[in-house]
């Protein structure tokens, strides 16, 4: 059978012809048992398809996809929950930190006697690791004890 | 459930009747209800739902070939053991065979042939969904059909 008329018997199935295609097509058809067959072949193959789909998944599927439905927003709802007691309960403790802060540092200013970085954090006067380092023995070791 | 029965024949129509295709169909409706708000109506509920379901069984498919799960026993020629129905008095294979036949097909031949032969959906809309030509809806229509003709000759006489 030639292929081009094969081509144009399954396009006239799903697609549209050309007046000239669907000319040479019937007349293909009118001159063919083997291509008549095959035309009956599918139509009846495209038929049991459809026959053989499955209609649902089964009982009590709807009510599966709702109880899923339903227990993922519970958990959106305890998840979005839990994070707004954190970020409340953050706060707090940011604003209480900051509180503290703030009166070390003037603490430390007022204790300090100037007002500078290292009063502000009270490391004014205090020995560095340097100095230690760089100190003679005997000086460090009298520091020390 | 409205639209169940469409969502069933896409997902069993390309898993074939598998645990999983359950949990799919699960996993579609999920993702229908979630993305309802990105819903903008350009297609019609019908054909947005079975997008869903054709993408989300595609995706089953490729985690069942990255895991190397096999399909089935039978090999790529044959469609298993089930009388025809000449046996019973009616014409043709059974429609269970053509099932298992549709089953043997490759994913994009599959994928044609559920959307329209067992869907009903147009070559129009059946490129819409899948997000390719109309054109090559029709090249594939055709090598499926083909193909499936191919894999009933043994059980069916007259296919």
């Amino acid at each position: 059978m030639e292929e081009r008329i094969r081509e144009l018997l399954y396009r006239s199935l799903d697609g549209e012809l050309s007046p000239d295609e669907k000319k040479d097509l019937d007349a293909a058809l009118a001159g063919s048992q083997e291509l008549r067959r095959e035309r009956d072949d599918l139509l009846m193959m495209r038929g049991l398809a459809k026959d053989g789909a499955a209609p649902s998944f089964g009982p009590f599927f709807a009510q599966r996809v709702m109880n899923t439905i339903r227990s993922e927003r519970e958990e959106e709802a305890a998840g979005a929950r839990f994070f707004e007691s954190l970020l409340h309960t953050f706060r707090r403790v940011a604003l209480v930190g900051a509180a503290i802060a703030v009166f070390l540092l003037i603490y430390n200013i007022n204790q300090g006697g100037s007002v500078s970085v290292a009063a502000a954090f009270g490391t004014e006067g205090e020995t560095t690791i340097e100095e230690v380092l760089t100190a003679p023995v005997e000086e460090t070791l009298e520091e020390l004890l | 459930m409205r639209y169940e029965p469409v969502v069933a024949a896409t997902v069993i129509g390309m898993l074939g009747n598998s645990p999983e295709a359950e949990d799919v169909g699960q996993e579609t409706f999920i993702r229908f209800y979630k993305s309802l708000k990105n819903f903008r109506g350009d297609s019609s509920v019908k054909t947005y739902i079975t997008r869903i379901a054709m993408n989300q069984a595609i995706n089953e498919i490729r985690r069942r070939t990255r895991r190397g799960k096999v399909f089935s026993s039978a090999p790529a020629d044959e469609i298993g053991d089930v009388p025809d129905r000449s046996s019973t008095g009616s014409d043709g294979p059974d429609p269970e065979v053509v099932q298992r036949a549709i089953q043997k097909l490759d994913d994009d031949f599959r994928s044609v042939i559920v959307l329209r032969l067992i869907d009903g959906y147009s070559t129009a809309e059946t490129a819409e969904i899948l997000n390719i030509p109309v054109g090559t809806v029709l090249s594939r229509l055709s090598r499926a059909q083909k193909r499936l003709r191919d894999l009933l000759k043994p059980v069916a006489g007259e296919l």
